[in-house]
């Protein structure tokens, strides 16, 4: 279990982390969301050293991370780097060696993740010469290299094609199912909801929300109501106590619903104004979640 | 000792990345055909012996006189007989001889005169006549010779004199030339490839697993021993080819064992210094384009030396800004090798340059340390100095 303990980072005039605290579980994926500069990619340096925080702890089952743990930890930042002249299979196998594995196992896991992310025919090539797709692949590789039982991934979809991030969840799902606690950032919350067990939300350097996505959806304060009525326009939009309109055109309008509110009440409106073809009545999704906790 | 095992296993990825570019091998082989070039290429060309053609009968003793003046000026000559001018010219026109001297006191060449065979034919027909107008008066051919006899003098000189001393300056200048261009050259490799780090982003992926000297000090170490293996094999290179043709044509006063050993120690001084203040400077830079500006200054104060060294150490420097030369770090690699090779350095400030300059690289390696953790992962604009060395406290 990777533990964030009252993490705070000053940079200058910005405060990158203030008070900072969650927990990654092993097993487990968790999605680390939050607005551009809300200080998502500071917390994950500070996991790699890369970042000293002015104070608070990180923890690796229960003891401050030094480097002796980080050598059994993945890394993937934003900004991913290579050697690009440098061959495929000896650079696996210099960051399996830099992580304290002997050359034998270094150069059998670089093989192994190879013949597994299909690079084995391109390991003699110099990285620079390999497609875009295949790139991807490969500093993917060398993130899990040491097979680790922390990875942290720093907006790992984006730029992915469709089929590129089947692989990444694919292989996500299957390093968490061997046990290994796994911490991505992205911007893409539809993905996030796919895959996350765990969601933390992070605003201003601190957490806004975390836990469970099923349980923070269902203990969420309101409901998304959806309602189609034919033929009226937006004459009919009740104006019932602890409904709010989020958005409205053609007849169909998403609302908010205070959780104790009746969504009965306001299909009863609906109904005395026209024919109601379409009725959705759900928990927030998290995309709504994000937001709520983000502007308040 | 896993700090230690990072450091070598970053060396030896610049050593085998390095050493395995075609533009390094392409440029190991170039300079090892040149430096055997410049050794070889002048024995091949070295004049054999001249031919000298003699239209005379064999027992005028001619050739004697021309053999006596060629051992005289220095050079070998074969002499040939002829019969008559007509054939000499001939075979001068063949180019089989590269003289003609006539019955008649003539001088034939092809063309231009060759200036140390004109002294040598000129010579032997002036003795000819000297020994005809010494017979002709009457003189014994015995008491003739002894009348031109060389004369019996001694030399002196009131400071002693070293006979080499011009050749070992050549020397001296050879060897800190190699040292400022392989410190030069070695530092820019520094450069280049913590530049290439940072530009690529790789970094970030390596300090998550070495930490910022380590690093800095493996891709140091490692291009460090890849330059004096280049400089060992292009020695090597320059030492073979000299026993290859080891006639004696050749001779380069000065070069010892102990210089060789001098010029690598201080190869890696030298090295150790610049290379470390040049991969510093680098980290301030995201893009090889800024890379320039921010190691400007350092360049410029590498190439300052270089003329200071040559001014001062080379020429007639007074004595104490030779000694300071000698002296201060930033000039000592080029100014102490050269000295010590026209045998002008004395032992204490020889060993007073090596302390200064392992004291100056162990604070260059402290800053630089700080200067490089401070600025690697900061990307965008050119990192001030100022804000590397605040900012190294937030990195771990």
């Amino acid at each position: 279990m990777l533990e964030f303990d009252a993490l705070t980072k000053q940079f200058g005039p910005v405060t990158a982390l203030d008070g900072c605290t969650f927990r990654v579980q092993g097993g487990r994926i968790t999605g680390f969301l939050g607005p551009n500069g809300a200080g998502k990619t500071t917390a994950m340096r500070a996991v790699f050293g890369l970042v000293r925080p002015d104070s608070g702890q990180v923890r690796w089952r229960g003891r401050p991370v030094s480097h002796r743990e980080r050598l059994r930890f993945g890394y993937l930042p934003e900004e991913r780097g290579v050697y690009p002249k440098m061959r495929v299979r000896d650079q696996l196998g210099y960051f399996g060696r830099l992580s304290e594995m002997s050359g034998t196992a270094a150069d059998a896991a670089a093989d192994r993740w190879l013949d597994r992310l299909g690079l084995a025919d391109r390991a003699g090539d110099r990285v620079e010469v390999l497609s875009h797709g295949n790139q991807q692949r490969f500093q993917l590789a060398l993130a899990v290299i040491n097979d680790p039982e922390l990875l942290v991934l720093d907006e790992p979809f984006s730029g992915l094609d469709p089929l590129a991030v089947d692989t990444m969840m694919e292989l996500l799902r299957e390093l968490a199912a061997a046990g290994a606690a796994v911490l991505f950032s992205s911007h893409q919350l539809d993905l996030v909801e796919d895959l996350c067990e765990d969601v933390v939300i992070i605003d201003h350097g601190r957490v806004v929300m975390s836990g469970r996505v099923d349980e923070l959806r269902t203990t969420a304060e309101h409901r998304t109501l959806t309602v189609t009525v034919r033929g009226t326009g937006a004459g009919w939009l009740p104006d019932v106590p602890g409904v709010t309109v989020l958005s409205e055109s053609d007849g169909t309008a998403r609302l908010r619903l205070q959780r104790d509110t009746d969504p009965a009440e306001v299909i009863r409106v609906a109904r005395e104004a026209g024919e109601v073809t379409a009725v959705s009545y759900q928990p927030p999704d998290l995309s709504e979640l994000f937001r709520k906790a983000v502007q308040s | 000792m896993r700090s230690t095992r990072n450091v070598l296993l970053v060396a030896r990825r610049e050593l085998i990345e390095r050493a395995r570019s075609p533009m390094f091998i392409v440029s190991l082989v170039i300079s090892v055909l040149v430096i055997g070039a410049v050794v070889v290429l002048p024995t091949l060309f070295a004049e054999g012996s001249r031919q000298v053609a003699l239209v005379d009968a064999e027992s005028t003793g001619m050739e004697e006189l021309v053999q006596a003046e060629a051992d005289r000026v220095g050079v070998t000559v074969e002499v040939s007989h002829y019969a008559d001018i007509a054939a000499a010219e001939a075979d001068l026109e063949a180019g089989d001889v590269d003289v003609a001297l006539g019955a008649d006191q003539e001088i034939v060449w092809s063309a231009e005169p060759d200036s140390q065979l004109e002294t040598v034919v000129e010579g032997a027909l002036f003795m000819a006549s000297v020994q005809e107008r010494a017979a002709e008066l009457g003189l014994e051919p015995s008491a003739a010779a002894e009348m031109l006899a060389p004369a019996d003098f001694t030399v002196r000189s009131l400071e002693p004199v070293d006979s080499d001393i011009e050749a070992r300056r050549l020397t001296a200048m050879v060897a800190m030339v190699l040292l400022f261009m392989a410190i030069a050259m070695y530092g820019a490799f520094v450069l280049t490839g913590v530049v290439e780090e940072k530009s690529s982003r790789v970094v970030e992926v390596l300090l998550a697993r070495v930490s910022p000297r380590h690093l800095l000090a493996g891709k140091i170490l490692g291009i460090g021993v890849l330059g004096l293996a280049q400089v060992a094999v292009i020695a090597g290179a320059a030492v073979v080819a000299l026993r290859l043709t080891d006639d004696g044509t050749i001779e380069l006063p000065g070069i010892s064992p102990g210089l060789v050993a001098l010029l690598l120690l201080w190869f890696v001084l030298g090295f150790a210094f610049y290379s470390t203040a040049y991969g510093a400077l680098g980290a301030l830079a995201s893009r090889t384009e800024d890379a320039q500006s921010a190691t400007g200054p350092l360049t410029a104060v590498l190439i300052g030396g270089y003329f200071f060294v040559f001014i001062t150490v080379a020429g007639e420097g007074s004595e104490w800004i030779v000694r300071l030369a000698t002296l201060l770090p930033l000039t000592a690699p080029m100014a102490v090798p050269m000295r010590a090779a026209t045998g002008e350095l004395p032992v204490w400030e020889g060993v007073t340059a090596v302390v200064l300059m392992l004291i100056a690289i162990y604070g260059m390696i402290r800053l630089a340390g700080r200067m490089y953790t401070g600025a690697v992962l900061q990307t965008g604009a050119k990192v001030r100095i100022r804000e590397a060395l605040r900012a190294s406290s937030d990195v771990e």
